[in-house]
């Protein structure tokens, strides 16, 4: 049984989540939706949408509108907020020939997200794979991990660049989240999914008025998620991971490296990307350092350098690192492809690289496929 | 929502945070090879630490960065750590530096090892190619120091020039030794050169071991490797009875930052020391 609330409502769950948590929900920034800080409502991109193509993204306002959700991704999703473009490590200081380590954990207020799409979740999912069910956790990732409050969002469109119902991920929310909303003309849907969620529920069913959803209003939440399904790209429906492990001398490869600038947009906008690098900031005086880790790319040269020698030093050899990587290699790393379908990497590439199309292109039969 | 709860009521060890060494000896080897003995400066994660013949540590020079250096020292001399390093860059020069009594960070071991235990009286041929090969340098201490445990051992270096070859006086002891065989080459070579010319692929008619009960193990060069492994093939050994240690950019040597990616395969991780057959499909190919 699912409740509606109104949409001036929504205002309520925002103050409920802000007594205990640092509320972050997507607000238009620098023309395009950013995840950033959150208290009113009014803060909401009421009435914009979001237009993507390959290279091209764009935002629309509609003054009619009664959607606060409309806009379905923007560059980043909660990936920064967790695993931080910047994250300091430690630092070391020196003091007569003696050096002490400090680790830089602080206690932190704890985060909640408000409107994450399925595909990010999904996403989500994988970086928690990555960074804390493996051999070694994570601290920093777990620190705004471990009490995350999410509030996920139904789609109820998508745009050209969307594929998540070809990768399974979506565009409907299924789990792994504590509240789940879907907007309709007039009202929100909301349900819980987690223990915590129901508590934040029954809070908030002692501020506003939570209405039994009608058979209506549920009919209208099958038609939005029926739209948003409606995707005009998917990957293919071949075996893509065996048949790109395969084919890695395919002359497409060389084709994509035309247009491909190795700017490493891509990996910098994709949910799921977990590469960073380590350096060091020594203090003015010399007397310590700090240790930082930030965001990299397997575009770069220097992600595969050692003394000398770079393993990948053309682009033909980075993009196909990252797409092996992506829809290939990740299923043996972490069970199941690397991408979610979010469309980031489409719309986001400055030269409008496809990268369903290129799957497509890679492994349809009969292939031009020479093994070296 | 919340993650895995079984994470969260523990406070983990942060795994990216170096220990204390301290530098007992900065031994010169040639000008620019180098041998650290460490010791951590916490006596309680000195008896704590131990490894297998093949990791390796990261080792932190303050104020400049970090490193994966394999560790060099027998597994049973607890309380010292060896690391015999190559000058060739920012960090490795500044280790170079260092004398005794100075700190630095460690963090370890790192990675898998060579497969020691499940090689019990087999031949062991260590194949090695470049500068001293210091992840094999263990195995060999190691099984001199426990020589009844294990068949013939055969080791065979190459280097460019005989004048690079370092440890001379060791070889020869090691060629000493019952049952054991040393076969050097050298590309270029000196008149006092009394070993082999040529590549290390050359020796292997100069050895003997019996194919269906030996190990293989590799260090060096991706191009020597590769080529040591056709030959071995040849002459009978299987896929599986090859084991190798590769090198890739290491940032955090705990399976996070992307950067030793060889196919599916953490070289940090499942490396580096790998059995043939599990990286064969990218080994030496452009690109991985
Ligand atoms: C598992 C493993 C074991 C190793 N064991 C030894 C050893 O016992 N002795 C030894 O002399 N060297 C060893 N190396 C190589 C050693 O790590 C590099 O020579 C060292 O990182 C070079 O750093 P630099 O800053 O001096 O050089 P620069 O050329 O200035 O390199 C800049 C950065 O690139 C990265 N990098 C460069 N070369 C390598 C490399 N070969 N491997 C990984 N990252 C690299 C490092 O992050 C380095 O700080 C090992 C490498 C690996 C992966
Ligand atoms: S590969 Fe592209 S579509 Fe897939 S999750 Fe990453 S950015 Fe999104
Ligand atoms: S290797 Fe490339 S594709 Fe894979 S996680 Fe790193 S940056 Fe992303
Ligand atoms: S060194 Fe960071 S993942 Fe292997």
């Amino acid at each position: 049984m699912y409740h509606a609330i109104k949409k001036k409502d929504l205002q309520a769950l925002l103050d409920i989540l802000n007594q205990s948590h640092q509320c972050v929900g997507p607000l238009v920034s620098e023309q395009t939706l950013k995840y950033s800080s959150i208290s009113k409502l009014s803060q909401l991109p009421l009435g914009y949408s979001d237009q993507q193509q390959p290279g091209e993204y764009r935002l629309n306002y509609n003054s009619q509108s009664s959607y606060y959700f409309s806009i379905t991704t923007g560059a980043q999703g909660v990936k920064p907020w967790l695993f931080k473009p910047e994250q300091k490590l430690w630092s070391v200081n020196k003091q007569n020939g003696s050096i002490e380590f400090n680790e830089a954990l602080s206690e932190q207020k704890p985060l909640a997200i408000v409107g994450l799409r399925a595909c990010d979740l999904a996403a989500l999912k994988l970086q928690d794979q990555h960074f804390l069910q493996q051999q070694y956790i994570d601290p920093y990732y777990a620190q705004h991990r471990e009490n995350l409050f999410i509030v996920a969002v139904n789609c109820h469109r998508s745009v050209d660049t969307c594929f998540c119902a070809s990768t399974g991920d979506g565009p409907e929310v299924k789990n792994a989240y504590d509240l789940l909303l879907t907007e309709l003309e007039q009202d929100f849907v909301i349900q819980s999914g987690s223990e915590a969620g129901r508590n934040v529920l029954e809070i908030l069913s002692s501020r506003i008025p939570l209405h039994i959803v009608t058979a209506e209003q549920e009919q209208e939440k099958q038609q939005g998620l029926d739209k948003a399904s409606q995707q005009v790209r998917r990957i293919p429906d071949r075996p893509v991971a065996q048949l790109l492990s395969h084919r890695l001398n395919h002359q497409q490869w060389n084709r994509i490296a035309q247009r491909c600038l190795s700017c490493g947009n891509c990996t910098m906008v994709c949910p799921s990307c977990f590469c960073h690098k380590e350096y060091d900031e020594p203090a003015l005086d010399l007397t310590g350092s700090t240790h930082i880790r930030q965001w990299d790319s397997c575009f770069t040269a220097e992600h595969s350098y050692i003394a000398g020698f770079h393993f990948r030093k053309e682009t033909r050899q980075h993009y196909r690192q990252w797409l092996t990587h992506k829809f290939a290699f990740w299923h043996e790393q972490y069970g199941r492809s690397g991408c979610t379908g979010c469309g980031r990497c489409i719309s986001w590439c400055p030269v409008g690289i496809d990268v369903t199309e290129e799957l497509e292109l890679l492994c349809q039969e009969p292939s031009c496929y020479v093994d070296g | 929502m919340l993650m895995d709860k079984k994470l969260t009521n523990k406070k983990p060890l942060n795994p990216y945070l170096p220990a204390i060494a301290t530098v007992l000896e900065n031994r010169f080897e040639t000008p620019d090879i180098f041998t650290l003995r460490l010791k951590f400066k916490d006596p309680q994660l000195a008896g704590q630490y131990h490894f297998e013949p093949g990791q390796f540590n990261m080792l932190y020079m303050p104020g400049v960065g970090e490193v994966p250096i394999s560790i060099v020292s027998d597994p049973d001399d607890i309380h010292i750590i060896d690391h015999t390093i190559r000058a060739v860059g920012r960090v490795t020069r500044v280790l170079q530096q260092l004398k005794a009594g100075d700190e630095i960070g460690i963090r370890g071991p790192y990675g898998s090892s060579w497969p020691m235990a499940q090689i019990k009286q087999q031949d062991v041929l260590i194949i090695t190619g470049g500068l001293g090969c210091a992840p094999v340098v263990s195995v060999i201490n190691y099984i001199v120091k426990r020589r009844s445990d294990f068949g013939r051992l055969v080791i065979m270096q190459g280097v460019k020039h005989s004048n690079d070859l370092i440890w001379k006086d060791q070889y020869e002891q090691w060629d000493a030794l019952d049952n054991t065989q040393v076969a050097l080459a050298a590309n270029q070579t000196t008149p006092a050169w009394n070993w082999s010319s040529g590549y290390v692929t050359d020796l292997f008619d100069e050895v003997c071991f019996n194919p269906i009960n030996s190990i293989a193990m590799l260090c060096g060069p991706e191009i020597m490797m590769s080529a040591t492994v056709r030959e071995l093939l040849q002459r009978g050994l299987s896929e599986a009875q090859i084991w190798l240690t590769m090198e890739r950019n290491m940032q955090c040597a705990i399976g996070h930052c992307g950067h030793c990616q060889h196919g599916s395969k953490f070289v940090c991780k499942d490396g580096p020391v790998f059995n043939y057959p599990v990286v064969k499909d990218w080994f030496f190919r452009e690109g991985f």
